[in-house]
């Protein structure tokens, strides 16, 4: 990849590009939901988070990836990239097993490329999370749950 | 591995998706076709046969296959030793592999069942593997070591070793992946326990084969199988999606016509919510030859698994193969209509003499004529890009063209037309079903495969509206702006022109035009609009009139009789009247002329704001 060479990370412009490329590889396959891209990088590496979600957030499953690009041949960009990348990859198995390949919803071991990095994700219905949230903090009797 | 994501392989990726002709187009069927899907094999049902063995082996592997993903291959483990040794072979020559590589996790996760059975049988069926299979799995992932090289050895890489149980020899295994280390051990010692000898080759082999050697040898193996499945390669694939030439064919079936009793639903147009034709022709064979509709079942599969390679899809994805399936029944439904004229008789004889994928090609070249048509128009008119877009046209490169049409055509034509040109276009033709908000809250459209004469003519009548108005926006500027301006912004200004009196043309309004286009009474607007609307149909049909040099129908240059090519541009005119009356009518309410320039500027063409102003 010619990417180690650009120094620049990742801008929000661009992650919203990613997103929508990401919806026309799997235009056919994403049943009215889209996705969302972010990264985020610190001392100890680079961090990639890919969710596909629905508007109203009643499905909303955010991927994320790690990798400690210092150990490998890349810089911050190639890295965000090359998890980007694992995720798309990801996300085909996941639309072709029908979404029944899921991940560990804590951070665990893969190689990819002969690159180690971590994966975690799980499926959260945010809706009910924010329903449950204003019922525990007092502003809801908790009818909306029923 | 499938290409990446990433920031260089970006537009390829998309190509190649595109390409595929399924994954980037939302696509719905409009119509089910319960008499064509698959039959879903009961596999209870066959562990309770007089001889399960013999009914699991009759029912071919695809299906096997595709029943025990249904199931879940975990809650089949009483059925997997009913296997043959070639269905074994096939359940790993479709799953366990991805882009022709062979994932040695993947084949581990059908091999590792056995086990489930009994060490024995784990170890037989492995042994019954071809030998590349064996070796082109077990190869990367075993190490031999004699005793002089074990003395060497740290003790680290020492207690890393496992000791057969000659007490000379010892292996490694290469992977730290744990399925696959659990994998090798419980293998090693299933063969130990059943034949030694045999454990001893296996190692041997697996360690000193060069590397990559079996899997190559393999690989050939592996794609000779499943060509006899239809599943070829993607050149091969290619050849399903060439134009064919109907004249041949549509004489040969226009005389089967003649000398056969018309039937009485001859030349009927099925419309939408009806059975598909081909389903309708099916059960007219049904009630002479129930094995012949099996066999076309079977031959229809086949053409579907042969769509594979071109269509990005692997013999594993059953939906991908489900939904080929579906285009494919959709374009030789197409096909067959066409070449029986609507008639169910005949079209029960066209299946029975015409391969399927005749049939297919026929529907393809059928939507690929008006797709053409609609280029040539496009190109005629000098919209911009279209040499290049015919020329991946003819080069079947629908990815690149799709993409070629979002980036020149899109501020051109706009959303809506590009889409349902885009459809056309498509390596599975469709067409816009519905116009809805995606999942984001942007514009969408959902497609659906154009699989009758029917569907046929609604596309033809979309691309006629297309054509038309690229027709009657070249009456304003003679072309001028067409590869510049978007179509609507240069028919809008010449609407606006002709209703502040003056001529259809594009240019933009001069300031006492515009101030008359404000401050028009509606009464007038409405008068003047319905003048233009009875001259454009005038103009247009005068171009379609036998003999006219300039005709702008691409359904009448495909061969299609839509019946009226005229009423789609009339319509997408009429509305961009009543879109100009409504803009005028907000307008007239603004305080200042800049602001009622400003606010019909996205709409038509008016000189500058520094013109404006001198």
């Amino acid at each position: 990849m010619t990417l180690a060479k650009q120094p620049n990370f990742l801008t929000v412009e661009d992650c919203a590009e990613i997103s929508q490329l990401m919806d026309r590889k799997f235009a056919g396959l994403l049943k009215q939901r889209y996705f969302e891209a972010a990264v985020n990088k610190d001392s100890q590496g680079v961090y990639a988070k890919v969710a596909l979600r629905n508007q109203s957030g009643s499905f909303y499953y955010p991927v994320e990836a790690r990798v400690a690009h210092m150990n490998h041949d890349f810089d911050e960009r190639a890295a965000a990239f090359f998890l980007i990348d694992y995720i798309t990859e990801y996300f085909a198995e996941y639309f072709r097993a029908d979404g029944d390949v899921f991940l560990p919803i804590d951070w665990n071991d893969y190689e990819w490329g002969g690159v180690s990095l971590q994966l975690k994700g799980q499926m959260l219905n945010l809706e009910v999370e924010r329903l449950a949230d204003a019922l525990l903090a007092g502003d809801s009797t908790g009818d909306q749950l029923r | 591995m499938a290409s990446r994501l990433s920031e260089e392989t970006m537009s390829g990726d998309l190509a190649g998706i595109m390409d595929a002709g399924h994954q980037g187009l939302v696509i719905e069927s409009e119509r089910r076709m319960p008499m064509l899907q698959p039959a879903t094999i009961d596999l209870d049902a066959l562990l309770l046969a007089e001889d399960p063995e013999a009914a699991v082996q009759a029912v071919p592997t695809q299906q096997i296959f595709q029943a025990l993903l249904a199931k879940g291959p975990e809650d089949c483990i009483e059925l997997l030793p009913l296997l043959s040794e070639d269905q074994v072979v096939r359940l790993l020559d479709y799953d366990a592999w991805r882009q022709d590589a062979l994932e040695p996790r993947r084949a581990v996760r059908w091999l590792s069942l056995f086990k489930e059975v009994s060490d024995e049988e784990f170890y037989r069926r492995f042994r019954d593997l071809d030998e590349e299979y064996q070796l082109a799995l077990l190869g990367p992932m075993i190490d031999l070591v004699d005793e002089d090289q074990y003395e060497k050895l740290g003790t680290q890489d020492q207690d890393a070793l496992y000791r057969l149980p000659c007490g000379t020899l010892y292996y490694r295994i290469k992977t730290e992946d744990p399925v696959l280390v659990e994998f090798v051990t419980s293998l090693v010692e299933a063969t130990m326990a059943s034949d030694i000898s045999y454990a001893y080759a296996m190692l041997a082999h697996a360690a000193f084969m060069p590397p990559h050697e079996s899997e190559a040898q393999i690989s050939q193996f592996r794609r000779a199988r499943l060509t006899e499945d239809g599943f070829v390669s993607y050149q091969e694939s290619l050849a399903a999606f060439r134009p064919i030439e109907l004249k041949p064919l549509e004489q040969r079936w226009l005389l089967q016509q003649a000398s056969a009793v018309p039937g009485v639903d001859a030349l009927v147009q099925k419309q939408a919510g009806e059975a598909l034709f081909l389903e309708q022709a099916l059960k007219r064979t049904a009630q002479s030859d129930q094995d012949g509709n099996i066999d076309l079942w079977q031959r229809l599969l086949f053409l579907a698994n042969s769509l594979c390679a071109a269509a990005l899809v692997e013999p594993d994805d059953l939906n991908g193969v489900r939904l080929l399936m579906n285009h494919a029944q959709a374009l030789v439904s197409l096909g067959l209509e066409h070449l029986a004229s609507g008639d169910v008789t005949l079209a029960a004889m066209v299946l029975k003499q015409e391969h399927p994928q005749t049939l297919f090609r026929v529907g393809l070249t059928l939507v690929r004529k008006l797709a053409d048509s609609m280029l040539e128009q496009c190109e005629k008119h000098g919209l911009p890009g279209v040499d290049d877009m015919r020329r991946q046209l003819r080069l079947d490169k629908c990815g690149a063209l799709l993409l070629l049409m979002d980036k020149k055509l899109l501020p051109i034509l706009g959303f809506a037309r590009v889409e349902t040109l885009k459809g056309a276009c498509n390596r599975l033709p469709v067409r816009p079903l519905q116009f809805r908000v995606d999942g984001r809250g942007a514009a969408g459209v959902v497609f659906t495969p154009v699989n009758s004469m029917a569907s046929l003519m609604t596309l033809a009548s979309q691309l006629d509206a297309i054509a038309g108005l690229l027709a009657v926006a070249s009456l304003g500027d003679e072309d001028q702006q067409a590869a510049t301006t978007a179509l609507d912004q240069r028919l809008m200004t010449a609407l606006a022109r002709v209703l502040t009196g003056g001529q259809f043309r594009s240019e933009p309004l001069s300031l006492s035009e515009f101030e008359r286009l404000v401050s028009l009474p509606a009464e007038s607007a409405q008068g003047f609009a319905s003048d233009v609307l009875a001259s454009i149909e005038g103009s247009l049909r005068l171009a379609l009139a036998p003999g006219a040099s300039a005709g702008w129908s691409v359904s009448r240059a495909a061969g299609l009789m839509v019946s009226d090519p005229v009423h789609g541009t009339l319509a997408d005119i009429a509305d961009l009247l009543l879109q100009l009356g409504t803009a005028c009518t907000y307008a007239k309410d603004l305080p200042s002329l800049a602001a009622q320039r400003s606010a019909m500027a996205s709409l038509i063409n008016i000189v500058s704001s520094e013109e404006m102003q001198s």
